[in-house]
């Protein structure tokens, strides 16, 4: 082995880690030890091997990242307890049934409508918490996501909502149809732990039987969270905000 | 293991070396943070799989690599970025050069390396792992990780080199894929 080899060797060699068992290495390191260049060469190596090892190290971890994935792992694990104990869910659902039928049935009442249940259901979502499958704030790279997950891709923002700053997305599912969830943040203070303050829900109509079949946003209220909901080119949008009416139509 | 406290105390003990791989790999936060969350995604979905326990941390690692093998394949967004190298000689590193490294100059120059260099180097600086280790990390024979190491650190070495005793009116300001 010639210096030249020995050096090119050496460039991978870490101090106090296993490098020095490797055949290769440890024949490198003894011919730096004969020679006084080489061993020269060796220290200045390894200092800047340390130099740069230092500021890989130095990057750091988001906040919130940790938590995330822990929310994350959690809801994930909520949904598979309740696909386990779905005969008993069959069972409390069938209760249920028969216990509310007469409320149920009686015309006009919102839990009969599938456009008053999406909305609410949306609604909880978005405010009892979710875990947004991918975070960025590129609106390019959240479309792609979507649309490789055969979500609702196709969709179109209004104009102002286009300035909005994107937080990130998840995929739902209600009824068998894939919903887009794009999350936004309307630059007011978030609430303590929240991610987004503004949620864009994207469905296929059909799945919605009574879904409005115009494109002027009808307004409504469920608890703390004002909705729009439209239809557009063969989608229903609803887009929800804690931040109130007059910040949602601003948006519109 | 996958439940709980056990799940819990493996997110807690590998999310951030997993995130720093992740970053060195895509220098994007939203990129870096998704590939940690989808590694332990399949490690809920699948981790049950792994019979020896002791090898976690390398199969997080290497799930990691193969969600970021699979997401550039499908998003094709990373150009590849032409370098011309410098002349053979090696520049000597004087101690105050090294000392003006920072984290941005150091993972640009990472980005400007080819692609099948930037992993092996950026494992071989993050963690302490063998060559051995690395190897089984990214699914490559050991003799292909000392000789993608041997290139990549060279070319690393000489990119940091031509940046850090280059005279400071000419300095590049160390943002991401700039070299």
């Amino acid at each position: 082995m010639n210096r030249d080899e020995a050096e090119k060797i050496l460039r991978r060699h870490r101090p106090g880690t296993p490098d020095a068992a490797d055949p290769e290495l440890a024949e490198a390191l003894a011919l730096a030890g004969s020679d006084p260049e080489l061993a020269r060469w060796l220290a200045q190596q390894t200092a800047q091997q340390a130099a740069v090892r230092q500021q890989f190290r130095r990057i750091p971890a988001p906040a919130g990242l940790q938590e995330q994935i822990l929310f994350r792992h959690r809801s994930r694990g909520q949904n598979r307890f309740w696909q386990r104990q779905a005969w008993l869910l069959a069972a409390a659902a069938a209760v249920a049934v028969l216990i509310g039928l007469p409320f149920w049935l009686k015309p006009g009442s919102p839990a009969t409508s599938g456009l008053a249940l999406y909305q609410r259901q949306m609604a909880a979502l978005a405010l009892r918490g979710y875990g947004m499958d991918l975070i960025s704030d590129d609106p390019g790279q959240i479309r792609g996501y979507l649309a490789q997950h055969q979500a609702p891709a196709d969709y179109q923002l209004p104009a102002a909502l286009q300035k909005s700053v994107p937080a990130g997305c998840a995929i739902e599912n209600w009824r068998g149809a894939k919903i887009s969830m794009l999350c936004f943040r309307t630059g007011r203070p978030l609430a303590n732990g929240a991610q987004s303050d503004l949620w864009l829900f994207i469905i296929d109509p059909a799945s919605v039987p009574d879904a409005p079949a115009g494109s002027a946003p009808q307004f409504t209220r469920i608890n703390r969270l004002t909705a729009a909901v439209w239809r557009q080119n063969g989608k229903l949008y609803l887009l929800g905000t804690t931040a109130g009416e007059s910040v949602l139509r601003t948006l519109l | 293991m996958d439940n709980g406290r056990d799940f819990e105390n493996l997110v807690a003990e590998y999310y951030e070396p997993l995130y720093q791989f992740a970053f060195s790999l895509t220098r994007e936060t939203a990129g870096a943070c998704d590939l940690v969350q989808q590694t332990y995604c399949v490690w809920a979905a699948k981790g049950h799989q792994l019979r020896d326990l002791s090898k976690v941390k390398t199969w997080l690692f290497t799930t990691l690599h193969r969600e970021f093998l699979g997401s550039r394949r499908r998003l094709a967004r990373f150009p590849h970025l032409e370098l011309e190298f410098a002349a053979a000689e090696l520049p000597v590193v004087e101690p105050a050069a090294i000392s003006r490294l920072d984290t941005d100059l150091v993972l640009a120059a990472l980005a400007a390396l080819e692609e099948v260099h930037q992993a092996p180097v950026a494992l071989f600086y993050l963690q302490d792992y063998s060559y051995k280790e690395i190897a089984e990390i990214l699914e490559v024979p050991l003799g292909t990780v000392k000789s993608r190491l041997a290139r990549g650190l060279e070319r690393l070495h000489r990119l940091l080199e031509d940046r850090i005793t280059r005279p400071p009116n000419n300095a590049v300001s160390p943002g991401r894929k700039d070299l």
